[in-house]
């Protein structure tokens, strides 16, 4: 057997450096598809989303809010226009994802000790504009009001100190661990490469056996493997882990460091999980190939089973978010296991025995896909004895 | 005319020929666009995530401590799943993931407060994933300037104010945030018409460019590029029954998908219908020159499935067009979804005016013009080469 193993593992490989079909997925669309999604975001971090101030007041401390605005490292005051403008129009027609109104009166009320609003339109078809206008308007407006309150305790004689503690009752020291910078190169990049990365292994699988019958030489590739279909499918999976690696090398060598990408974890149990996730897809991919025998069809049900992983995953949106039936699915697809326990180890660089529920569940997977296979190929070679009756 | 329609409906026959015997094609056509658009659709059905766990090591053990975190889990968003005693079962529950924050009050949290002294409280959150992490800031930045509101209040009305003076002088300044076109700032809201249109994009690509290359590589195309018929007559023919198919599609999202996932459509009909016919006609025509260079189905499947994310990403939809490098930026305009999906967005939900997306409806007419252009030529060319050959 070990001879015959090595035998399969080095045809495998060679038919995948000379096949057209896996030298496109395994080094062409890596190469272009990782560096194109890492250019997308090279500028990382939003900044100077485009706002216009409609202000009503005219006064000294109205045009100070203005600037105040216009200086936050979020916020780009792009236009300021007439006061009969309604906010639905500007947000159409200045290209402005937000719109602050300053009140008539806002200085004066300030000044004689009466609240204030301060109005803000924030244009919510693109959540991310929404959520970030809404947290940074909320502290303008609060270091507004911090400033004037300051301002009155310190008229009534009391220190700094002291005022702070009535200005600020309960200081919230926030640190946001692993992205502090909420960079979205740091955010997406990981998750998008790799969620690629599997379904390239899985595409290259899911044609690895049914191709043997319509264009290899089956009956040749089965004499190689001793007539064991054991050593055959565990030489093939073997043949693809390596090459899959190489991708896997790619991401965590070139690509990852090209675009900065930090990676807080150690090394090999960062390759030790994405082993266990490579078998996991080979195997499934292969139980395709060994179940489907029309290979655009397989790659067809590849394609439908693998192409929603990242939304699935609860990368961008939670599972627990999820209804209960897509929650299942999600639990339906290695990669789910993979993000949660990638994140714990190359970001959060946690202990490794963290990522053991997630190891576990993979495991599931590679016997399953390993049982179908063995299956697959079992009843096809031997009842339906040729490859060409498939 | 009767004639020009004859042969049209010819090669509509011929076509729906193509179709019916290739299982790939029915899947991609027929079931694809449904099955995903239940499956990915139905994962925002709740719109937004419900409830985002929290641990707080409460280390003051107060009235005030207790009250601070009820209220921090009344908050819409956030629930208090864990009240660990120590830092490092707190830790455990983080690096678990069980919880996407860890609040830490201290102690003498109440006397401080009660005392005037003002009292800070940690937050660590992941910031791995920006949505969990985002909220659980929100909700304990809200109640604790809320705690801090009712500090000063009860400090003001001790110094002599009226309640009414007392709440003036709280906050000065008080935002009032308006989010338009998506009150509740949902993610489902924002995400879900740009995926439907993506899946239905992506499915026509595939499709319709499955059945483009499946000519090359059955040589069909004789049949379809005959000498005699005009290259107008032929693209027309080949193409009729996907631009009524998934003309049908583009509409059914707005009258029945967008209605079922309580998703409002303000626009009015007549600007929506006319920029579905040019998306509809530019991606059709963009297929057919880009599938138009594949020799072979599988190949072509392989490499536009990892299509689906750039493009995506680069539409603006989810990353903003200021933030892309402006070299991927004019690329994103030689594809139809970023006119497409920005106009869709502005007339469905936010109603522009046509004026607004005027802009957005000429780049697609030139689109069609262009690529129309490109297949012409493309065509006549494998037109000549097949009539050589023959």
């Amino acid at each position: 057997m070990k001879f015959s193993l090595f035998s399969v593992i080095k045809y495998e490989i060679k038919r995948l450096v000379t096949f057209p079909s896996s030298r496109n997925l395994l080094i062409f669309i890596p190469l272009i598809t990782f560096f194109f999604l890492g250019f997308i975001y090279i500028n990382g971090v939003l900044r100077d989303i485009p706002i216009a101030v409609i202000d009503r007041d005219n006064t000294q401390m109205s045009r100070l809010v203005t600037r105040y605005l216009d200086a936050t490292s979020m916020m780009k005051v792009v236009a300021q226009p007439d006061s009969r403008t309604t906010p639905e129009e500007i947000l159409n027609k200045e290209k402005a994802y937000g719109v602050v109104v300053i009140p008539k009166d806002f200085q004066k009320k300030i000044l004689t000790g009466r609240s204030t609003p301060l109005p803000a339109f924030i244009n919510a078809s693109s959540i991310l504009h929404g959520n970030m206008l809404y947290a940074t308007l909320s502290s303008v407006a609060v270091t507004i009001s911090s400033g004037a309150l300051l301002q009155r305790f310190k008229e009534q004689g009391k220190s700094f100190d002291q005022s702070m503690a009535m200005v600020l009752p309960i200081d919230v020291h926030w640190r946001p661990l692993y992205n502090p910078w909420y960079n979205y190169l740091y955010y997406l990049l990981p998750g998008l490469t790799t969620v690629l990365f599997f379904m390239i292994v899985f595409f290259v699988a899911a044609r690895s056996l049914n191709y043997e019958c319509k264009e290899g030489d089956f009956q040749t590739l089965l004499n190689k493997a001793g007539n064991n279909i054991l050593t055959l499918v565990i030489g093939k999976a073997t043949g693809i882990y390596i090459m899959s690696m190489t991708v896997y090398l790619l991401i965590m060598g070139i690509i990852f460091p090209f675009f900065g990408i930090p990676v807080f974890g150690n090394f090999w149990h960062i390759t030790l999980l994405f082993s266990v996730t490579v078998f996991a897809n080979i195997f499934l991919g292969m139980a395709i190939s060994a179940v489907v025998t029309n290979q655009v069809i397989a790659m067809d049900l590849s394609f439908f089973y693998n192409s929603p992983a990242f939304v699935f995953s609860g990368f961008t949106f939670p599972v627990f978010g999820m209804p209960a039936f897509n929650a299942f699915y999600a639990h339906l697809i290695p990669y789910t296991y993979f993000l949660t326990g990638f994140i714990k180890l190359y970001q959060m660089k946690t202990p490794f025995h963290y990522v053991f529920p997630e190891i576990k569940s993979l495991l599931v997977f590679i016997v399953i896909g390993f049982v179908f296979t063995l299956g697959g190929l079992y009843f096809h070679v031997y009842k339906l004895k040729s490859c060409e009756k498939l | 005319m009767r004639a020009f329609f004859r042969e049209i409906w010819t090669l509509v026959k011929r076509e729906l020929g193509i179709i019916s015997g290739d299982g790939s094609i029915i899947l991609t056509i027929f079931i694809a666009p449904m099955l995903y658009i239940f499956l990915l659709g139905t994962i925002y059905y709740h719109k937004d995530i419900q409830k985002v766990n929290l641990a707080i090591v409460d280390r003051d053990h107060s009235g005030l401590s207790r009250t601070y975190i009820r209220f921090i889990n009344s908050t819409q968003k956030v629930r208090v799943k864990y009240m660990p005693e120590t830092f490092d079962e707190a830790k455990d529950l983080f690096y678990k993931m069980d919880v996407f924050g860890v609040l830490i009050i201290p102690k003498g949290f109440e006397k401080d407060l009660m005392t005037l002294k003002g009292s800070g409280v940690n937050l660590i959150l992941n910031n791995s994933r920006f949505l969990m992490s985002n909220e659980i800031n929100k909700a304990v930045q809200k109640v604790s300037l809320m705690v801090g509101a009712g500090v000063r209040l009860k400090y003001f009305v001790e110094t002599g104010n009226t309640p009414r003076q007392a709440m003036n002088l709280v906050m000065p300044v008080k935002p009032e945030v308006s989010f338009l076109n998506n009150i509740f700032s949902n993610y489902g809201y924002f995400l879900l018409p740009g995926l439907i249109f993506l899946i239905i994009q992506q499915t026509l690509l595939i499709g319709l460019g499955e059945s483009v290359s499946l000519e090359r590589e059955e040589n069909l195309l004789p049949s379809l590029l005959k000498k005699d018929r005009p290259v107008f007559v032929a693209i027309a023919g080949k193409n009729a029954f996907y631009f009524v198919l998934y003309l049908a599609y583009s509409l059914l999202a707005f009258s029945t998908l967008f209605p079922f996932f309580s998703i409002p459509v303000k626009g009015d009909f007549w600007s929506l219908a006319l920029l579905i016919v040019l998306f509809v006609s530019s991606m059709i025509l963009f297929t057919n020159l880009l599938s138009s260079f594949f020799k072979k189905q599988i190949v072509f499947m392989e490499i536009v499935a990892f299509t689906s994310y750039p493009i995506f990403l680069i539409t603006g939809y989810a990353f903003p067009q200021y933030a892309l490098p402006a070299l991927i930026k004019y690329l994103s305009y030689v594809l139809p979804t970023t006119p497409f999906m920005d106009s869709m967005i502005k007339i469905s939900r936010q109603n522009a005016a046509f004026t607004f997306v005027l802009r957005d409806y000429l780049i697609l007419a030139l689109q069609v013009l262009v690529f129309y252009a490109l297949l012409h030529w493309r065509w006549n060319f494998l037109q000549k080469k097949t009539t050589k050959s023959a």
